[in-house]
C-alpha cells in the first residue's frame, strides 16, 4: 500500500482552483466549438481540451472524449521531452499525431503550448481533436488500411507556432496532404486559440493567487485524486480476473476474428491491467496503439469507482497498463490503428467490465462496440472542390444492474455527439430518407440492452466515395448474468432503381461486411446503416412488467416477442399488462428453461 | 536537423509497452539490458511480470540496442 499522500493547500483553495481550471477546459471546448470549421468539431464535438502542469502531469480536464483524455497522459509529455523543455519559449506550439507515440490514431491532432510565468514552465495548455482528413487512401480516414502510410499524413513532435508565430512550413505540408486544406486550417487554428485562450485564464489564476499556491495546488489536486482511486481499488478483493472478447474482422482478411484478453491483477490498492494474452497485431486498421488500449483500461476503470473523484494525473497514478508491442493491444510500426481507437477501444472497455463482473455487480453487458465510423467524400457538386465528411452514429449500450442500457449514444470511448441532418445534409450531396430507432432488436434482459438507429442514405451526387471502420456485424454485444447477446450492424447499398438491399461483401467483394475504403455511390444510389443493440443484463423473466409494456407503447418490441421473451402478456386493445396472463406465461417459460 | 530515427529504431517499455523516444532507464533483467519508463514500471516488471512470465517477459523491443 503506497504512504497516503499530504494535502498542503487550504482546502478552499484547492476546490477554488481545480474549478478554475476545469472551467478554463470548459471554456477551451466552448472556444472550440464556436471557432472550428468542420462538422467533426462543432457538432460531433469530437475533442478534448486539458491542462497539464509543469511536470507535464494532468491537472484538470472536462468532460470531453474519454479516448482521447486517457492517451493525452502519455502523448503530451512523450511530445514535450522528445522535443525538450529546454527547448520551448514562450508562444511555441507543438503539434503531433503520431500514433505510435502513444496517439489514440493518425486523425488526432494534438496541439500543447507551454505557460511560461518568469521564464518557468508553470503549465502545458493542451487540445486534442478528431481531423475529419487526414489524407491517405480514403476520404475521413476510415476503410481497410493495411500500413500508416495508407492512414494518412503522420507528423512527430514538431513546433507549429514559434513565438506567437506560425511556423508556415508545416502548416503548407499538412494543408497540401489533405483533402480539406481550408477546415483542416481553420480547425488547426481553432485548437490553437483555445490554447491561447486556456494561457490566459491560468495566468490570471497565477496572479491572483501566485506562482508558489499555484504549483501547491496542482500538486495537491492529483493527490486529493490518487488518494481517492488507491481507496476505490483498496475496496475490491485481491487477485486476478480475466476476461476475452472478440473484435469480428480486421477488413483485411475475411473471417478471421481478433482475441482482446484483459486481466485485473488487483494488489491492495495497486491495479495492473494485463493485455498480455491477446493476439497478435491484425493487417487491418483494427490494432490499437499503446495510447488507446492505456485509455481503454483508465475508461473502464473509471467506470467502476465512485463519479466525485476528479479526473486528473492522480487517478492513473494507481494504474499499470502491460500491453505486449507487436500485438493487437499496441500496433508496431507500420501497421494500420485507426479503426483501434474507434471500435476496438469500446470492446477492451467492455472486456474489461466482464472481468470487473467476476467481483462486481456494478458492471454492464457489451454495447454496440462501434462508433459507426463512415467517411464520405468526392467532389463537391457546386464548388467542384474536393470534400469529406466522417459519419458517426449512436448505439445500444449494454444492460446493467439498476438500469436499462441507452438507446442511440455514442460508444464509451467518446462523448461525441451525431451531426444533425440538417447540417449534414446543408453540406454534403446526401439526403437522409429514414432516421429512427431499429424498433424489434435488442438485448433482452432484466435491463435490455440500448437500442441502436436505423439510417437510409441517399445520394445526390456521382462520385461518392464511401470507407468504413464499423463492427459488430457478426460478433454481438454480449449478455451478462443470463441477458441476452444484442443484434447486429447491418451497412448495405441498393442502386438506384433497386429493391433489393445488397451488402458490401456481397455487392463489391469487401472482406468484411464493416471495413471497407471508396466503394462509390451515384445519384440516386441508397445506403442503409443500422447500428448494432446492446446486450442485455439478468434474466429478461425477472424484468418489470411495466417497462415491458412501455416498450411496446413505443413501438420497440412487438407484442410476441414481450410474451415470447419477458413472458408478458399485454392487452393490445386496453394497452395493458394482463397480469393473470402474465404470470402464467412466466411460470410456463421457467418450467421450460428449467427442462432445457 | 539532427537524424530523424523512425519510431521501430526507439525502444518500448519493458513493463508497459510504450515507445520511448527520449530517455528512459535500463536495468539489468533475466540477462538482458531492460529500458523502463519509470520507477512504477520497475516495480511492475520484478514483482509481477518477471515472476508470471518468466523469459517470456522480456520483449525483444524493450532490450538496449
Amino acid at each position: 500500500m503506497a504512504t497516503a499522500p499530504v494535502i498542503r493547500t487550504d482546502p478552499f483553495l484547492l476546490e477554488i482552483i481545480r474549478n478554475h481550471l476545469i472551467t478554463t477546459c470548459k471554456e477551451m471546448g466552448i472556444a472550440m466549438m464556436r471557432t472550428s470549421y468542420s462538422p467533426m468539431f462543432n457538432e460531433a464535438l469530437d475533442f478534448s481540451c486539458v491542462v497539464f502542469d509543469g511536470e507535464g502531469e494532468m491537472v484538470a480536464q472536462a468532460p470531453f472524449v474519454p479516448a482521447q483524455i486517457g492517451s493525452t497522459v502519455h502523448i503530451v509529455p512523450t511530445a514535450i521531452a522528445e522535443i525538450g523543455v529546454e527547448n520551448l519559449k514562450p508562444g511555441d506550439v507543438i503539434f503531433t499525431n503520431d500514433q505510435y507515440r502513444s496517439n489514440c490514431h493518425l486523425p488526432e491532432f494534438v496541439v500543447i503550448k507551454p505557460y511560461f510565468h518568469e521564464g518557468r514552465v508553470l503549465a502545458y495548455t493542451a487540445n486534442i481533436a478528431h481531423m475529419t482528413d487526414v489524407g491517405g487512401m480514403v476520404p475521413a480516414a476510415f476503410g481497410d488500411h493495411q500500413n500508416c502510410f495508407q492512414e494518412g499524413i503522420r507528423f512527430p513532435p514538431v513546433k507549429v507556432y514559434e513565438e506567437d508565430r506560425e511556423v508556415e512550413s508545416i502548416f503548407k505540408i499538412l494543408i497540401s496532404n489533405v483533402r480539406t486544406p481550408k477546415h483542416s486550417y481553420g480547425d488547426m487554428k481553432a485548437m490553437i486559440g483555445s490554447l491561447y485562450l486556456a494561457e490566459r485564464r491560468i495566468a490570471e489564476l497565477v496572479e491572483r493567487y501566485g506562482v508558489e499556491s499555484f504549483v501547491q495546488c496542482c500538486e495537491d489536486i492529483k493527490d486529493v485524486s490518487e488518494r481517492l482511486m488507491r481507496a476505490e481499488i483498496a475496496s475490491w478483493p485481491d487477485g486476478e480476473y480475466t476476461a476475452d472478447g472478440l473484435l469480428e474482422d480486421d477488413g483485411v482478411v475475411a473471417d478471421r476474428p481478433w482475441k482482446i484478453q484483459g486481466t485485473l491483477v488487483i494488489r491492495g490498492d495497486e491495479l495492473i491491467v494485463d493485455f498480455t494474452g491477446s493476439d497478435p497485431q491484425c493487417f487491418g486498421p483494427a490494432n490499437q496503439t499503446f495510447g488507446t488500449t492505456a485509455s481503454s483500461a483508465y475508461n473502464a476503470v473509471l467506470h467502476m469507482v465512485r463519479s466525485d473523484i476528479p479526473y486528473n494525473h492522480g487517478c492513473y497514478r494507481p494504474i499499470s497498463v502491460i500491453a505486449p508491442p507487436g500485438s493487437f493491444m499496441n500496433v508496431s510500426y507500420p501497421a494500420a490503428s485507426t479503426g483501434g481507437n474507434s471500435d476496438t477501444h469500446p470492446t477492451t472497455v467492455d472486456v474489461l467490465l466482464k472481468a470487473f463482473s467476476q467481483f462486481s455487480e456494478a458492471s454492464s453487458a457489451a454495447d454496440g462496440g462501434t462508433c459507426g465510423c463512415i467517411g464520405f467524400g468526392g467532389e463537391a457538386p457546386d464548388t467542384h472542390e474536393p470534400y469529406a465528411h466522417l459519419h458517426l452514429e449512436g448505439v445500444g449500450w449494454g444492460g446493467r444492474n439498476d438500469a436499462d442500457g441507452n438507446d442511440a449514444q455514442f460508444v464509451k470511448n467518446g462523448n461525441c455527439a451525431n451531426t444533425p441532418v440538417e447540417v449534414a445534409e446543408t453540406r454534403y450531396p446526401f439526403l437522409n430518407m429514414e432516421y429512427q430507432l431499429e424498433p424489434g432488436k435488442v438485448g433482452h434482459g432484466r435491463h435490455r440492452g440500448g437500442y441502436g438507429t436505423r439510417r437510409v442514405f441517399r445520394f445526390l451526387a456521382d462520385g461518392v466515395h464511401i470507407g468504413s471502420h464499423t463492427n459488430r456485424h457478426r460478433v454481438k454485444a454480449w449478455g451478462l448474468n443470463d441477458g441476452h447477446d444484442g443484434t447486429n450492424t447491418v451497412i448495405a447499398f441498393r442502386r438506384k432503381g433497386e429493391s433489393e438491399w445488397v451488402r458490401a461483401r456481397e455487392a463489391f467483394g469487401s472482406a468484411s461486411y464493416g471495413k471497407f475504403s471508396n466503394i462509390v455511390m451515384n445519384a440516386g444510389d441508397e445506403m442503409l446503416f443500422v447500428t448494432p443493440s446492446g446486450g442485455g443484463y439478468g434474466d429478461p423473466l425477472e424484468r418489470d412488467p411495466a417497462l415491458v409494456l412501455l416498450d411496446w407503447a413505443d413501438g420497440l418490441l412487438p407484442a410476441d416477442e414481450a410474451s415470447a421473451v419477458y413472458g408478458v402478456v399485454i392487452d393490445e386493445a386496453a394497452s395493458a399488462v394482463d397480469e393473470a396472463a402474465t404470470q402464467a406465461r412466466r411460470e410456463e417459460l421457467r418450467s421450460e428453461g428449467s427442462a432445457r | 536537423m539532427s537524424i530523424y530515427r523512425e519510431v521501430n529504431e526507439m525502444p518500448r517499455c519493458g513493463a508497459c509497452g510504450k515507445l520511448l523516444t527520449v530517455g528512459g532507464q535500463v536495468e539489468e533483467r533475466l540477462g538482458h539490458r531492460i529500458v523502463f519508463c519509470s520507477a512504477q514500471c520497475i516495480r511492475v516488471f520484478d514483482t509481477y511480470k518477471a515472476p508470471k512470465y518468466g523469459d517470456a517477459a522480456v520483449w525483444p523491443e524493450s532490450i538496449a540496442r
